[in-house]
């Protein structure tokens, strides 16, 4: 079996990559791709540790969350759709009438 | 076919929670109403009828849960709690649901918005923060979080009028969710340091050594983080500005009291509880969050003549105020329950007059908009001065009390200039509530407009402002409910 | 015990070395002759007319949304179908009873999606 650390090792770089895109990118579907990624890295997470300790919680908690996530994707996409119906555009630099 | 596997429910376990069952029956009520009449006003008096009962029917069960000898039951398959705090936020939460009903239609209608639609979404909401306050494992915390943030992700855009609400709901949503990822990342950590999500397994970890593992540090630092998010903390408060400006105003009202008041039963009954013992180990940074909150806020408050922004600033501020409460001893704790439950009320009171002053479909926006409100509608006026007094902290109001408790208990556990900032900073508080009361009641140019005002909604006002001000001058009764309460959260 | 991963090294070389290769040498190798014409569609392939990023139906997204969601509810019976029949030999019909309410309250929302009338494909706008 190999070391949990390299899981581990990945799945914090992909929760350091969700991160830097949510605040680098400009794109909101970019925006969101990022947000499910630090989610599946926190799942990914689970897992490792779940074979690490031998438990099956890790796994029953990452099923939980990725129904979230799946809730989280369709709510997202719904503002992503009513804002662009709004400005015409899918860019966070648009979204800059509150401000202060 | 070995050992039989244990049956998750208990038969106790369905009342124990009867006031999370009567939300979710409501909020399916709502949907069933919706579906069932086509003319509007049937639609809304049902919608009324049903959130009423479901409010009511909260806080019936939530009294009727047996408290025992006073120690935590755990409920469901130790996924959630049942004790006398659960029943303190259950009453709050209950209180809150009716108080928007009531207070928030105006608003709601006026904002263009489905009454029906709108509480539905609501109730789902308030079945998250009243998970929020029993959550017994890191995965119950975090579905309540999610379960309480995803309806108001929608509800901040769903005012089609408005052009600034889908921003808002936008800001909301990305923020919110990158605080829920690092809380989930840091409930991940937690669990590969400790083996287990249980709170009572996580406690005799984290006094038994566990605390000195990287792993659980690092793993508190991001839940600690991610809770700062929801409850609006420096250094993650950006979002609470924009959002709550942006955002109608019946939706405002709803975060600034029930998603603060449930992010807090929550970070309050897990770092007092189980993460009591590792709570040295960052009582460094919550010592910044807390003093930035109150400096931040209190000092961009100051700054705004926007109504909406000023009561968001603030709610920083009151935000740093409450979480002070934790770096003191169980009764720093209990200060802090107070405190919120105290926040709680006069926001909510608050927010409710807001709602009132209109002219059609403009709400007023500037503090300047409220010049000369006495001189035509005294009362409200007057209503609302006690609820900005009590925000401010002036005497004969729950805030002044809830103040003093916070920072008498962290000049007893030796955080004398901690408690200093929080003085200081109460004084531009005072300054900038002030400026609001002297709007209202010295100058006399303005002719804000009123809409009409039900007798509900006066009852609800009166009571909450006859609260608000019972809890300043008799605070010994509460403030006894709570101590026992947080006794049961160690 | 590192020289196991010898193999490993060598395949990465070699394949990286492919990559640079099928990149590289054409384009030292072939005759460089860039005509507009040979940027125009193939044979009897059309020229686009506008952007492709045309607008879908807003119909494809509910129906996609409705997917995901009902999607994740398998996923929630998976596990409950696998230790099934050992729970119910010992503690009787409650798991059914769960999953019964679990599939209830979706349903409720499916009820809800179907009279709002976002479930139907030709739909009058209201």
């Amino acid at each position: 079996m190999p070391a949990p650390l390299e899981y581990l090792a990945v799945s914090c770089i992909l929760f350091g990559i969700g991160i830097a895109g949510v605040l680098t990118r400009r794109n909101l579907l970019v925006i969101l791709m990022s947000i499910e990624l630090m989610l599946n890295s926190a799942n990914l997470a689970f897992l490792t540790f779940s074979r690490l300790h031998g438990q099956l919680h890790g796994q029953v908690i990452a099923i939980f969350v990725m129904t979230v996530a799946a809730a989280e994707a369709a709510i997202g996409l719904a503002i992503v759709v009513a804002l662009f119906r709004q400005t015409g555009s899918v860019r966070i630099d648009e979204a800059t009438r509150l401000r202060g | 076919m070995g050992t039989p596997i244990p049956l998750p429910i208990m038969p106790g376990d369905l009342t124990a929670i009867g006031p999370l069952l009567a939300v979710v029956i409501a909020a399916a009520g709502f949907l069933a109403v919706d579906m069932a009449f086509t003319r509007e006003e049937l639609k809304n008096r049902w919608t009324f009828i049903i959130g009423i009962i479901g409010a009511a029917l909260a806080a019936v069960t939530a009294l009727m849960l047996d408290i025992g000898t006073g120690e935590s039951r755990l409920i469901l398959g130790e996924a959630l709690y049942a004790d006398l705090y659960t029943v303190f936020f259950d009453l709050l939460f209950a209180l809150l649901m009716g108080a928007s009903l009531v207070l928030s239609w105006t608003a709601v209608e006026r904002a263009r918005m489905k009454p029906v639609e709108f509480y539905s979404l609501a109730a789902f909401s308030f079945a998250g923060m009243f998970l929020t306050s029993r959550a017994a494992d890191l995965l119950s915390l975090f579905l309540a979080i999610e379960l309480l943030s995803m309806p108001l992700y929608v509800l901040a855009g769903f005012a089609t009028t408005s052009k600034t609400g889908r921003e808002a709901a936008l800001k909301y949503f990305v923020l919110g969710s990158v605080a829920s990822a690092i809380l989930l990342f840091g409930i991940a950590l937690m669990y590969g340091g400790t083996g287990s999500i249980d709170y009572v397994e996580l406690g005799a970890q984290v006094s038994s050594g566990g605390r000195d593992s990287p792993l659980v540090l690092a793993g508190l630092a991001l839940i600690l983080a991610g809770l700062a998010f929801k409850v609006g903390a420096v250094p993650f408060h950006m979002w609470t500005p924009d959002v709550y400006e942006g955002s109608p105003t019946a939706v405002t009202a709803l975060m600034a009291t029930g998603v603060k008041a449930a992010g807090l039963a929550a970070a309050i009954r897990f770092l007092a509880g189980p993460m009591a013992a590792a709570l040295s180990y960052v009582s460094v940074m919550l010592w910044w969050i807390v003093a930035l909150s109150m400096v931040v806020g209190n000092a961009g408050a100051m700054l705004q003549s926007n109504v909406k922004r000023l009561l968001a600033y603030s709610s920083i501020a009151h935000a740093g105020y409450i979480l002070m409460g934790l770096l003191g001893d169980s009764l720093g704790t209990a200060a802090a329950v107070y405190y919120t439950a105290v926040y709680v009320l006069s926001v909510a009171g608050a927010f409710g007059v807001v709602q009132y002053f209109g002219d059609g479909d403009r709400e007023l926006e500037t503090v300047d908009d409220f010049n000369g409100a006495a001189k035509r509608h005294p009362w409200i006026s007057l209503l609302f001065t006690i609820f900005l007094l009590s925000l401010a902290g002036i005497p004969p109001t729950g805030g002044f009390v809830a103040k003093f408790f916070v920072f008498g208990s962290a000049i007893q556990t030796g955080h004398i200039g901690l408690a200093l900032l929080g003085v200081l900073t109460s004084v531009i508080g005072i300054y900038y509530y002030l400026r609001l009361v002297i709007a209202m009641w010295m100058k006399d140019e303005g002719r804000p407009v009123l809409a009409e005002l039900s007798p509900t909604s006066w009852v609800v006002l009166g009571l909450l402002a006859a609260s608000v001000l019972a809890l300043g001058c008799m605070p010994g009764w509460l403030w006894l409910i709570v101590q026992s309460a947080v006794v049961s959260l160690v | 015990m590192l020289f196991d991963y010898l193999s490993v090294v060598v395949l990465l070389v070699l394949g990286l070395a492919n990559i640079f290769g099928m990149m590289v040498l054409p384009k030292l190798l072939r005759p460089h002759n860039p005509t507009a014409q040979k940027l125009v569609a193939y044979e009897c392939g059309e020229n686009p007319i506008g952007t492709s990023w045309l607008q879908y139906n807003v119909r494809f997204f509910v129906v996609a949304l409705v997917f995901i969601i009902f999607d994740m509810e398998i996923v929630f019976m998976f596990p409950w179908a696998v230790v099934f029949k050992e729970v119910y030999a010992t503690s009787g019909p409650l798991p059914l009873i769960e999953m019964a309410f679990f599939i209830a309250v979706l349903a409720v929302g499916l009820i809800y999606l179907w009279v709002e009338g976002l479930l139907d494909w030709i739909r009058t706008i209201r």
